[in-house]
């Protein structure tokens, strides 16, 4: 594990020794090479899983998302070269190394045995993503959104430590691998329901839960590109990977503490994606967007099937690469309209007919196209869902049709029709846009090749 | 045997060298449409071998290659099953696009991305080949998906155009609303039958087969554009033509009753789909033949007349005649292909007008696409002897001879008579009387490109039904005997539908409705469909997006009840709590007060 936390580490360091010139590539550069070193863990030879050392491990679960928060960290970097170019050289080096800061603990995180130590790793992850959001946004909503972040994760985690602090002094430890042969099967009581509620509940804000998402659209508009990027490709699968690993101490009562939540789930991403058929603020579109497909992952969480844990841990990798080229592309916009507003980039393939590619694919992923690995995701949750209640086949179905409608709403929006005339003298896309664009697209095909490493743990 | 695989791989893979092409020089060439359009040529003729070999020897065959994972129980790999259907529809379609592609050589000619317009178009080819020869319902979905993505792409061809992309937009959602059955039909075959390999799911106990049949059935009607989920596809008619006579008639739209015909093991003892089935079937070919009737725009006549076959093509699914149905695919897409390309010959003479009361006396400047047209509409209608004749005539003979449903089937024999009359009007108010088009237009049908992609599809429309038919294996035991009206009445509804057209042409020439009946107004309206549904549903939907999701919930009562609410009793509170008020005057008052007042006692004290 040091292996990638040290260089981790290191690179911050090499971000304040580097010239002026180069922190930029450096950083890059190193940080893709340190995502290389994250791939081997991939290849889960063991049914078990790899342990480092008493205080890191990572499964079949883990380590997709810790390839993926590798993976994340040179494009993050790639993506704000231009948004901060204005900005001196000494607020460069201190943005990049909050990234890298975020990027580090987020390793520990979901590599973390003790969920002692997950709990703590998970919320020191709020104060780079605060200061990231709060420093660096655009606007002045965005202490706002700051605070909503911060508080409705804070309120939602607290009672996870005290629901930890007792499952530690019950069961004697909190070590991931022990606890699920030691754990008892909860008796149906009211202490256990809140058991049950301050476990879950901040894994559920952190997804977000329809109901306790108002941080996320505001999180997400408010954040320059790199916290956009990191929160929608990590952040929220950090609820998924704590909800995955949290339930096997909470049975048997999720079969039934499930259903309100199952019901908002539904409930919700249908909303959402309602929603986001009306938007016209691009960034909160992609936000909402978020919302009704880590409901999807909530679903299948709170269903408990090998079929659903597979499809949600494929789900989550999958959304976090497609949502995180979502907001590139949205930004690469953003930078040459200067606004997020949807109607005044209109018609952009007559200008920019490669990026108009990269908006089609990534629209097709989002609408999760057969063989990518959304749909592998998706079709997963749904057989899960199917298989729970026939019923929710109907609400699904309206989710996938809306889903595919916001999609093409926005890439017809964005890319076809004609083109304002404010837009005509913009930039060409650059080498930069477009290799960031291609380095979120290739694991996406990669992965369809042979997506079973991206399966989970019951695989 | 191994002529059969090697070949049929290798019209397969031919198809897909000028995608990979793509990336090299060859792409910005002036030649890649040339090389696409040979390439596919020659994977016809590839592909003739296997059909001959599985002519003669009547041999399924079933390839299993590249595991692509195993999940708990399930097996998926790339598989491919070469049986009646696929090896059957893999030369039609082929036959069909080279066709096209031709065609649109010279329709396209002076479109700047004419290379990406045949990519397209072959990526279309390659994943409409994936959904025809897919063995598992995985690899089936890929190409399902795979043929509405294109078609998207393809509809919205000229994206600077509004109506364009709106086309395109209601292509994917009605598709969408079909794959949504897709989706359950795959998901019920998985819980139940734990596989979606299509010869493990033929083995399923025949009970019970209610939810993925109805499954199956909304896929159909979406992809196939059957009633209710219809619209799509005349307004797929924006697309170029050559996508029209592609996509909306010849390949993709007929997937839908493909893949009832794929899964007519299933459905063949199940009557309440079967009922379901005919009676959609039959709606669909009469409305669309209503609608038909008064449309003055040729290709939605055509896009209406394209409907109306499938809609005749799922009632012969609902008589449990699937190998008709699949007869029948193959025949319409020879003249179905062949009428949409005449009718693009039309509009690019006349510079782009398609309204065929501005058009006429055709006959003398375009005699050859007059030729077809009218070969063409004969074969639609199923005159004795041409393509059409071989599997609408048997279809309307065993409609006739069934015992099922009479008014489902009386309704396709309306359709039926239908066809002959839009046929005519077509024929009578665009080539023939007087010419109603400015006269400055120069026309021109000689271009080598469109002469011979359409007489290779006129001679389909003649002979292929005639070639089809008496080559494959009978499947299903035709009705030999029945009474003379039976026999007669496909040709006699149709001769009465010319006849009746013809008067009616005849006589309303010169004359002016004073006002359009109730009854025009429906059939030009569509049925007054796109304007009920494509207002009403979609305004409500975002109306409730707008109102209830966004703005009542998420801006006001979540924002109310979580944050905005603790952060108001919070700050009451602590106002009432705190002993603080900001009364600053008072302050001061009492602080000089006790100043003035200790100092006074101070100095009275000193």
């Amino acid at each position: 594990m040091l292996k990638i936390i040290v260089p981790t580490m290191m690179l911050i360091p090499l971000t304040w020794l580097s010239k002026p010139s180069m922190i930029w590539i450096n950083t890059t550069a190193y940080s893709m090479l340190i995502s290389l070193i994250g791939l081997t863990y991939l290849n889960q030879f063991t049914d078990n899983n790899l342990n480092f050392s008493l205080l890191f491990f990572t499964d079949s679960l883990s380590a997709p998302l810790l390839v993926l928060t590798t993976w994340l960290l040179p494009l993050m970097l790639m993506a704000s070269q231009h948004h901060l170019s204005k900005e001196t050289l000494t607020r460069k080096k201190l943005y990049i190394t909050m990234l890298v800061t975020l990027q580090l603990l987020l390793i520990m995180t979901f590599t973390a045995t003790e969920l002692i130590m997950f709990y703590i790793l998970f919320e020191a992850t709020l104060m780079p993503t605060l200061i990231i959001i709060t420093r660096w946004g655009n606007q002045t909503e965005r202490l706002n959104a700051g605070l909503y972040f911060l508080f409705y994760t804070l309120v939602g985690s607290l009672p996870l430590l005290i629901a930890l602090l007792w499952l530690q002094s019950n069961l004697g430890t909190l070590n991931l691998l022990v606890i699920q042969y030691w754990t008892q099967p909860l008796l149906s009581s009211w202490s256990n329901t809140l058991l049950w509620l301050a476990c879950m509940m901040a894994f559920m804000v952190k997804m977000p839960l329809y109901g306790l998402h108002l941080w996320l659209p505001k999180a997400h508009v408010e954040a320059p590109i790199a916290g956009s990027m990191v929160l929608a490709a990590v952040l929220l699968k950090l609820g998924g990977y704590g909800m995955m690993r949290i339930t096997i101490l909470l049975n048997p009562l999720t079969d039934f503490m499930a259903y309100p939540f199952m019901m908002l789930s539904l409930w919700g991403m249908i909303m959402t994606s309602s929603i986001c058929l009306r938007q016209t603020d691009l960034k909160s579109l992609i936000a909402y967007s978020s919302v009704s497909h880590m409901a999807l992952v909530i679903v299948a969480v709170l269903i408990q099937s090998p079929w659903s844990y597979m499809g949600a841990t494929a789900l989550m990798i999958a959304h976090g690469l497609t949502s995180s080229m979502l907001f590139c592309l949205a930004n690469s916009n953003y930078e040459r309209i200067h606004s997020r507003t949807m109607i005044l980039a209109r018609g952009l393939q007559t200008l920019l007919p490669l990026m108009a590619a990269w908006w089609l694919l990534a629209s097709l992923t989002n609408l999760a196209l057969p063989p990518t690995i959304n749909l592998v995701g998706e079709l997963f949750v749904v057989m899960a869902s199917f298989s729970w209640s026939n019923i929710t086949i109907i609400l699904m179905g309206i989710n996938i049709t809306i889903t595919a409608l916001y999609s093409l709403y926005m890439l017809i929006t964005t890319q076809r029709g004609k083109y304002t005339h404010h837009v005509k003298n913009i930039k060409p896309s650059f080498t930069r846009e477009n290799s960031l664009m291609a380095l979120h697209l290739l694991p996406l095909l990669l992965l369809s090749l042979n997506p079973k490493v991206i399966l989970g743990p019951i695989y | 045997m191994n002529l059969f695989t090697s070949s049929i791989l290798v019209t397969l893979f031919m198809l897909t060298l000028p995608i990979m092409m793509a990336n090299t020089s060859m792409y910005i060439n002036k030649l890649y449409p040339r090389y696409v359009k040979t390439t596919i040529s020659y994977a016809f003729m590839i592909s003739l071998i296997p059909t001959m070999m599985f002519l003669h020897l009547g041999q399924d065959t079933m390839i299993s290659n590249w595991h692509w994972i195993t999940i708990q129980t399930m097996k998926l790999s790339l598989s491919f099953k070469f049986d009646y259907f696929s090896m059957i529809f893999v030369p039609v379609a082929l036959f069909v696009t080279w066709s096209i592609m031709e065609f649109s050589i010279w329709y396209m000619h002076s479109d700047p991305y004419i290379n990406r317009f045949f990519k397209y178009l072959l990526l279309f080819l390659i994943t409409m080949m994936i959904l025809v020869t897919a063995n598992n319902m995985f690899q089936l979905f890929i190409g399902w998906e795979g043929v509405g993505i294109m078609s998207f792409l393809l509809i919205g061809w000229w994206y600077g155009r509004t109506d364009a992309n709106t086309a395109a937009l209601q292509a994917i959602l009605y598709n969408r609303i079909g794959d949504v059955g897709f989706i359950m039909a795959m998901a019920w075959f998985l819980t139940n039958l734990n596989t979606w390999d299509l010869q493990q799911i033929f083995m399923a106990n025949h009970e019970n087969l209610n939810i993925p049949l109805i499954g199956l059935l909304l896929a159909a009607t979406g992809k196939s554009a059957q009633f209710g989920l219809h619209p799509w596809l005349p307004s797929a008619m924006e697309g170029p033509t050559p996508v029209s006579a592609l996509l909306h008639s010849s390949t993709m739209v007929v997937a839908g009753v493909f893949l009832l015909i794929r899964f007519h093991p299933l459905m063949e003892h199940n009557k309440t789909l079967q009922t379901i089935t005919l009676c959609l079937g039959a709606i669909t070919t009469l409305f669309t033949a209503v609608c038909a009737l008064t449309q003055n725009d040729i290709k939605k006549i055509v896009a209406f007349s394209t409907s109306s076959q499938l809609g005749l093509m799922i009632v012969t699914i609902g008589i449990n005649q699937p190998y008709l149905a699949f007869l029948h695919i193959c025949t319409h897409a020879f003249f179905k292909a062949m009428l949409f390309m005449c009718s693009g010959s039309i509009i690019h003479s006349l510079n782009d007008e398609q309204d065929i009361r501005k058009m006429g006396g055709l006959f003398k400047a375009l005699p050859f696409t007059t030729t077809s047209l009218i070969v063409g509409s004969l074969a639609l209608t199923g005159m004795p002897f041409l393509t059409g004749f071989y599997s609408k005539d048997l279809i309307i003979e065993t409609a006739n001879t069934s015992y099922t449903n009479a008014w489902a089937l009386l309704m396709t024999l309306v359709a039926t008579s239908m066809t002959a009359a839009y046929s005519t009007r077509i024929m009578f108010l665009a080539l023939l009387g007087q010419p109603r088009f400015s006269p400055i237009i120069t026309i021109n049908e000689n271009d080598p490109h469109l002469i011979n992609s359409i007489k290779r599809l006129l001679f389909g429309s003649i002979f292929a039904g005639f070639l089809i038919s008496y080559n494959i294996t009978p499947t299903t035991t035709p009705q030999m005997t029945m009474p003379h009206y039976l026999k007669m009445m496909a040709l006699i509804v149709t001769i009465l539908g010319f006849i009746l057209a013809l008067e009616l042409n005849l006589m309303m020439q010169n004359l002016k409705f004073k006002y359009p009946s109730g009854l025009f107004k429906f059939s030009n309206m569509l049925g007054y469909f796109p304007t009920i549904i494509h207002r009403l549903m979609p305004k409500t939907n975002l109306l409730m997006g707008q109102k209830s999701a966004s703005t009542l919930l998420d801006m006001t009562w979540m924002e109310k009840i979580l944050p905005k609410s603790i952060s108001h009793f919070q700050m009451k509170s602590s106002t009432a709590v705190s002993n603080q008020k900001g009364l600053i005057k008072l302050y001061f008052m009492s602080f000089m007060l006790t100043l003035t007042l200790s100092l006074l006692t101070l100095s009275f004290h000193g």
